[in-house]
């Protein structure tokens, strides 16, 4: 996939987090379609995945952009694993992102807090998010559950950053793209 | 049109057939696709986005107001607009005017889908009419219509 492709594809990030996912619904590069956070208490991957899978039926999707699972718990592995099979039945492209990549695309030396991330998505999209931004947080607070919101925007801002340069570069994509609709 | 060919790898410890982009450095006509004997998948960089039927939810959530503000803004009860929200239900004429007043939007943004939709159905009937038609003036017109050259 090349960043031309999605100027015309409705494209939705997931970003599973702890306490539950965020998501992000763009569609081509640049417009934000919708947004949202959705938190479970106590046994959660049986409702996120209904959850998911209602977005997934309601806005059909062409693409799906998860973040890279393997370095995750277990809970958000399975969460993952169930999102790429539901998303693999509907014939729907899936991307797994590496976070790593998340940052660089962020960050010139890869290097920032998710906070960061926040503010110059925030600035990106003033109207819809300027007024979500979760203040810093202190090494005693807990995450925000509005940053999962901006961890599922990241997702889509990177690939849109970083796809034309890999193109430009001429060298195997830095995206592990990873189809799993055949 | 740009070509993917397929590699298998491991997709979270699942043997998924998982498909290796190699569209940034690979660039070839669909049909003389050197890859042909494998599996070979093309992405369409001309095709047009369906919009969604509506854009309500996305307009209410950036000017940060409830359902419940917005049904009220609109006359309707409370319950009527999740289901517009989830394309269960069209609005009447009345609420898509209204819609186009809060929102500070034309219907036709508000409404893409729907708007895409009529467009399309309006370019093909006038096509269908302009052949039918042997006034020179009116197919002119017809065909104006159709190729949204109107004015």
């Amino acid at each position: 996939m090349t960043g031309k492709d999605f100027k015309n594809l409705r494209v939705l990030a997931v970003a599973p987090s702890s306490r539950g996912f965020g998501f992000a619904l763009f569609e081509g590069r640049e417009v934000l379609v919708l947004f949202g956070a959705s938190e479970v208490p106590g046994k959660k991957n049986p409702v996120l995945r209904a959850k998911i899978e209602k977005i997934i039926s309601v806005y059909k999707p062409q693409m799906i952009l998860l973040p890279e699972a393997t370095s995750r718990g277990q809970r958000i592995q399975s969460l993952s694993r169930d999102v790429i099979t539901s998303a693999r039945r509907k014939q729907i492209n899936i991307e797994l992102i590496p976070l790593k990549l998340v940052k660089q695309s962020f960050f010139a030396d890869g290097e920032g807090t998710k906070h960061q991330v926040a503010e110059i998505i925030a600035k990106r999209f003033p109207e819809q998010l300027a007024g979500r931004l979760p203040p810093e947080r202190m090494a005693w607070m807990s995450e925000d559950r509005r940053m999962d919101i901006f961890d599922a925007i990241a997702l889509m801002v990177a690939v849109a950053n970083i796809l034309p340069r890999s193109r430009l570069k001429s060298s195997f994509p830095i995206i592990k793209s990873q189809r799993c609709s055949f | 049109m740009y070509c993917t060919i397929p590699a298998k790898t491991q997709c979270f410890g699942q043997n998924l057939p998982v498909w290796q982009e190699m569209a940034s450095w690979l660039i070839l006509p669909s049909r003389y696709c050197i890859f042909e004997l494998a599996r070979v998948r093309f992405v369409s960089t001309d095709m047009v986005l369906s919009q969604l039927p509506n854009y309500l939810r996305s307009n209410r959530k950036r000017l940060s107001l409830s359902q419940e503000d917005v049904a009220f803004l609109l006359g309707k009860p409370a319950t009527n607009l999740p289901r517009y929200e989830q394309f269960y239900r069209m609005p009447d004429l009345e609420t898509a005017l209204a819609c186009e007043v809060i929102f500070q939007r034309s219907a036709s943004e508000i409404f893409g889908g729907l708007y895409q939709k009529a467009e399309k159905e309006v370019i093909e009937r006038a096509r269908e009419l302009a052949e039918k038609t042997n006034v020179p003036a009116k197919r002119a017109t017809l065909m104006k219509i159709a190729n949204k050259m109107l004015n």
